[in-house]
């Protein structure tokens, strides 16, 4: 049918194209800049480099640190969130009331507009005059850690970090879920009819059921940490303790004063190839870590 | 029957510490906002001696925010870079998505593949040709840039939750409608559309949430204060209010920008969780 594919074609094509204008395109561009030194955003300065951008990067102490940050995220986090995802997945799944209403309440952080939930951690609950968590360590007595300054440069990471996990787990704990829930149920009863306790079904039985869903929640954590950004930005924007390779290349590309300073030149210099190369190392890291985990977690279909 | 009393005990015990942890993190939620909600109706001085809400409600912090700070024009702004980038998200998505569900073309897994390929894309290194562009462009000093950054980018999620549900409809429908002499686009528009209209709506709460939510991009996108987003307003204002010690107009800051957030919620828990459950499995 030959209006068939008339039809085709104008139906797909406005949003394939406007979809590789915001994506194909520029890792083009960006690869093609990450070779050159561009000093200025009207692109009018540049300058070859050849792999100068890389190489300077390789040399760049707080590039590299950046990186051994988000290892510590992905690894400690990741015990969180999915330690607790876990936990969650297991009691909404062990036949308690009010189910729907916990889940709506374990996912409601992840809404939570960024700025708005790192406001709530900072002002609020870090607070050191009338926090939160002062208040409730020193009704515990433990006032060592009621003084603690969790919003001061020694302490503000791990702040983050706690912050971030509470945010993150929600959105983990509803992929679990949905793993957990596909389970059936008879395999379960008649594991604890023979005797097994509630946990041991849950790690023998469970578990090794979910491979799947945990390979597809694994590879979105890791790219979601590399690519870590809002929060740690959010949550202090001038502190050097939080900085992720995401906002290294922010403050290399758009200076740290935000909101396109670079464009104003009120920032003075910016990086922009050197930017473009981190972002082309970003992109093989992605592609690296999806190999990776694929091959940890072989794909293997599973009938249940 | 020794045993079979343990056991009984033993179910209750862990019962009850699943109740305890649930119950622990939900009162930490309901605590949290009680308190801030409080606090942005008190003054500075009562935040500080613990005091809240001693000398009644006041508003006032709200308008504050709203006027002085500008709030209130952010928070306009946002709504209509959310209301335009949803529009236009359908208007581009709903046609391919129901392409992608119907027909089997060439080229059909290049398509998929380009959607796929690009979630993996590190959102930061796109910024940087884009911005470049735009800012020869003077895209930066207006909305034209970060809407039409919200629209393409909101592409692939739309497609995929839009096949999959027209994929879920019979076919029938618009075979019968082909034999009765009506075009294919007739079928789509016709028949498809007005079933189409509860998945239109699911998925523009989707997308309005994580645009309502968007720092990063607005952060870089928008030069003009104008045309600033409530994100980066609350940000600024943040900022200003630390400054001062106005602690009362930082919480009722961070109230304002939650707010819609959680009326939405309140009233959609049900249909966003289990879709993003849904959502889960097909990955």
């Amino acid at each position: 049918m030959k209006n068939d594919k008339r039809m085709i074609f104008f139906f797909l094509a406005p949003a394939v194209l406007a979809y590789m204008f915001v994506s194909i395109y520029p890792v083009l561009h960006s690869t093609f800049l990450s070779f050159f030194e561009v000093s200025s955003w009207s692109g009018s300065e540049m300058k070859f480099v050849g792999l100068g951008n890389f190489i300077e990067l390789m040399q760049s102490k707080v590039f590299l640190e950046s990186f051994g940050r988000i290892g510590i995220i992905w690894l400690m986090g990741g015990a969180g969130i999915f330690g607790s995802a876990f936990l969650f997945s297991a009691l909404l799944t062990s036949g308690i009331k009010g189910k729907s209403f916990f889940r709506s309440a374990i996912y409601l952080p992840n809404l939570i507009p960024v700025v708005a939930a790192a406001a709530m951690w900072t002002q609020y609950i870090f607070n050191i005059r009338f926090g939160l968590s002062k208040n409730i360590f020193s009704a515990l007595g433990l006032e060592s850690l009621a003084s603690l300054e969790w919003t001061s440069h020694t302490f503000i990471f791990w702040a983050m970090l706690i912050a971030y996990i509470w945010g993150g787990i929600g959105h983990f704990t509803l992929i679990i879920l949905a793993g957990v829930e596909r389970v059936p149920r008879e395999l379960l009863e008649s594991a604890t009819l023979d005797g097994a306790t509630m946990l041991q079904a849950f790690f023998k039985i469970t578990l090794p059921l979910l491979r799947d869903v945990i390979r597809v929640a694994v590879v979105l954590w890791s790219i979601v940490v590399l690519n870590l950004f809002a929060y740690p930005q959010a949550f202090a924007q001038t502190y050097a303790e939080v900085t992720t390779p995401a906002i290294y290349l922010y403050s290399l590309a758009f200076g740290q004063t935000g909101g396109g300073a670079g464009a104003t030149g009120a920032a003075g210099v910016v990086y922009v190839g050197r930017a473009a190369a981190a972002g082309v190392i970003l992109t093989l890291m992605a592609a690296l870590i999806y190999g990776v985990l694929n091959l940890v977690f072989k794909e293997e279909k599973l009938e249940y | 029957m020794s045993t079979r009393t343990a056991d009984k005990v033993k179910r209750g015990l862990s019962r009850s510490v699943s109740y305890l942890i649930l119950a622990a993190w939900t009162l930490f939620l309901v605590y949290s906002f009680g308190w801030i909600l409080a606090s942005s109706v008190s003054t500075t001085r009562e935040i500080f001696t613990g005091k809240l809400l001693e000398s009644g409600v006041h508003i006032q912090n709200y308008i504050k925010v709203l006027t002085t700070n500008h709030l209130g024009k952010y928070f306009v702004n946002s709504l209509i870079y959310c209301v335009i980038s949803c529009t236009g998200i359908l208007l581009l998505a709903t046609p391919a998505s129901y392409i992608l569900s119907r027909s089997n073309f060439r080229g059909r897994k290049i398509v998929t593949g380009i959607f796929v390929a690009g979630m993996g894309i590190p959102g930061m290194m796109t910024m940087i040709p884009l911005f470049m562009m735009f800012t020869r462009l003077g895209l930066t000093q207006n909305l034209g840039g970060l809407l039409i950054i919200y629209i393409c980018g909101g592409i692939p999620f739309t497609v995929f939750f839009l096949s999959g549900f027209f994929s879920s409809l019979p076919t029938e429908l618009e075979e019968a409608a082909i034999i009765d002499g009506a075009t294919p686009f007739q079928s789509f528009r016709l028949i498809m559309m007005p079933l189409a209209q509860g998945a239109l709506v699911t998925v523009t709460v989707f997308n309005f949430l994580s645009l309502w939510a968007d720092y990063a991009t607005a952060l870089i996108f928008v030069n003009d204060e104008n045309f600033r987003t409530l994100q980066i307003g609350l940000q600024i204002v943040i900022r200003s209010m630390l400054n001062q010690g106005n602690y009362a107009g930082i919480f009722a800051g961070i109230m304002l920008v939650f707010l819609p957030t959680l009326i939405i919620y309140i009233f959609l828990s049900e249909k966003i969780v289990s879709n993003i459950t849904a959502g889960a499995i097909k990955t």
